[in-house]
């Protein structure tokens, strides 16, 4: 099983695209090519179960017929569904993020990017929701790949000019 | 012969299901995750198609369809895949054995794919026996469709696993005919095909406007390679584009149709064209003088790009200033899909790619992004007669 909102189990790597999730127990979970996108990992260090969610816009706004984890607002709340089901305890979440650069310079973003958006909403939702965001890596303008072990929660993020963060 | 654009849409869909279905039997038969990293429709000249295959040995199984679909499907697993099913289902075997892994594996897969487009037409497609195919490159190509003239529809998936070792591609090429007839236009929008195909050549020679002026810019001999007209859910473009290091320029164009035009050299093929423009030692950082000769470039690939769909479609297409970009294909399409994903499900993504023919050092790809509502206003307003209208004539100007 896999994204979105699939269960990875067999302990490999798990990919995740742009608008989709994956949750998992053992192993790791990826995702490429994060320009203005975030990367979010939500996680439950003591039942062991981790996410990875890659969305590109901040907000959904009830257009339910749009899929959930394209958007930051609706792909948390997705995320936290399944995390529930899988076992995690919604009190106990915690969450990395990643990602939301400035790849491309559009002059008509008036220095407020597609980025800043997905990362001022990503912080407002995990705080509405009261998961706690422990490691953040965002901003700039490079290009990011990242990594979530499922279990412990533990992230890397490479950068494309080659500066890597554990966070 | 009528295209109905919301019915790609389906189909595109029944690709992609089809292709999950492929990609969950092979996880199920060899318990490594694979994942349907892009599904797309591609309008192409049928020998365009060896451009899904460059580079690599590729081996797997090419079947014959009959009835309610009229083509025929390849499936083709690089050579790390071929070697992972052979170690999982034969281990230890001779070639022969391990071959017939390949040539089952495909034929349960090609199978899965096939179910869900009959469940949709409600309709019985026959499959012939599976033929066993290996070789490099062009060596698999489906073979009816490698020498038509007339440009085709291809239904393409990548599918993945995180490893990179179990990597597969499955290609539908349905006859023309078939295809028209299975997607059954009924809505009032529907376009002709000849539009279609008319955009893409229009596309095709404002690629080769684009090399030209490459080439008198920097003396680097090119030729336009590839062209096709992919059908994209607008999520999908960057893993599209894939997560190859790219060195280029992004503009935005307005007027009918906007949209953006990204142009993306490999870094060997930007650093040559930089040097022929500004030749100076750099540090392996990209200068401020270097980045001003990319957009220059950029500037002079798109007008030669734009003007001649501008001249077709008798409309006028401004662009904005280049934006200089070099980083992976995904993160430089992520924030441009995010703007389109506002308004539209699915891209129309046309890709060019330009080449050198001489030590194959210089590539570039042109993805042009119209706007989709926008396209389908003027393919409706789009007189196929004025086809062959993509340059200025002076007498119409003055």
């Amino acid at each position: 099983m896999r994204a979105p909102g699939g269960r990875g189990d067999t302990g490999e790597r798990i990919k995740v695209s742009i608008a989709e999730f994956a949750i998992a127990s053992t192993g790791t979970i990826t995702t490429s090519g994060l320009g203005s996108c975030l990367g979010v990992a939500i996680y439950d260090p003591h039942a062991g179960v981790g996410s990875l969610l890659h969305p590109m816009l901040p907000r959904r706004n009830g257009d339910d017929d749009r899929p959930p984890a394209r958007f930051v607002d609706s792909g948390i709340d997705a995320v936290v569904g399944a995390l529930g089901e899988a076992g995690a305890d919604p009190s106990t979440l915690r969450a990395k993020v990643t990602g939301g650069a400035a790849v491309v310079d559009f002059s008509t973003d008036d220095g407020y990017s597609i980025g800043d958006r997905n990362i001022e909403t990503a912080r407002e939702v995990l705080a509405a929701r009261g998961i706690e965001l422990v490691g953040e890596e965002v901003g700039g303008d490079c290009g990011r790949t990242m990594r979530v072990d499922a279990a412990t929660g533990g992230v890397t993020v490479q950068r494309t000019d080659g500066i890597d963060t554990e966070l | 012969m009528q295209i109905d654009i919301d019915s790609l849409e389906t189909y595109n869909r029944l690709a992609r299901e089809g292709a999950s279905s492929a990609a969950e039997s092979l996880s199920g038969l060899t318990g490594i995750e694979t994942h349907v990293e892009v599904t797309n429709i591609s309008l192409m000249a049928p020998a365009d198609l060896k451009y899904e295959y460059l580079g690599g040995e590729f081996s797997g199984v090419r079947i014959e369809l009959d009835g309610a679909l009229d083509g025929e499907t390849v499936l083709t697993f690089d050579e790390a895949a071929r070697e992972t099913i052979a170690d999982v289902l034969a281990p230890g075997a001779d070639a022969g054995m391990r071959k017939s892994s390949i040539e089952e594996v495909g034929n349960i897969l090609t199978s899965g794919f096939i179910d869900g487009w009959a469940d949709h037409l409600d309709a019985v497609i026959d499959i012939s026996p599976p033929t066993y195919l290996e070789g490099s490159g062009t060596d698999v190509l489906p073979a009816e469709t490698a020498d038509a003239d007339e440009q085709v529809f291809v239904f393409r998936s990548r599918v993945e696993s995180a490893s990179g070792s179990l990597d597969f591609h499955i290609l539908l090429v349905p006859k023309r005919e078939s295809l028209v007839e299975a997607l059954e236009p009924t809505a009032d929008d529907a376009v002709p095909f000849e539009k279609l195909e008319v955009f893409n050549e229009m596309t095709k020679s404002g690629a080769e406007r684009a090399a030209d002026n490459v080439t008198t810019m920097t003396g680097l001999e090119t030729d336009v390679e590839v062209n096709r007209m992919r059908f994209v859910p607008v999520d999908k473009v960057p893993a599209a584009v894939g997560d190859q290091r790219y060195v280029g320029t992004v503009m935005e164009y307005t007027g009918k149709p906007s949209g953006y035009l990204v142009i993306l050299f490999d870094r060997p093929s930007a650093e040559a064209v930089v040097d022929a423009l500004v030749p100076m030692e750099t540090d392996g950082e990209w200068s401020e003088m270097e980045q001003s000769a990319m957009k220059e470039l950029g500037n002079i690939m798109t007008s030669g790009f734009i003007d001649g769909w501008a001249n077709v479609l008798e409309s006028s297409i401004d662009h904005s200033p280049p934006t200089f970009v070099s980083d992976m294909g995904s993160s430089i399409m992520s924030p441009i899909v995010g703007r389109m994903a506002r308004s539209q499900e699915h891209a129309f993504l046309l890709d060019s790619m330009i080449r050198t023919d001489t030590d194959g050092v210089f590539r570039c790809e042109l993805f042009a992004l119209p706007d989709e509502a926008e396209l389908r206003e003027v393919l409706d307003d789009l007189l196929v007669e004025r086809a062959d209208k993509t340059h200025v004539d002076p007498d119409e100007v003055f």
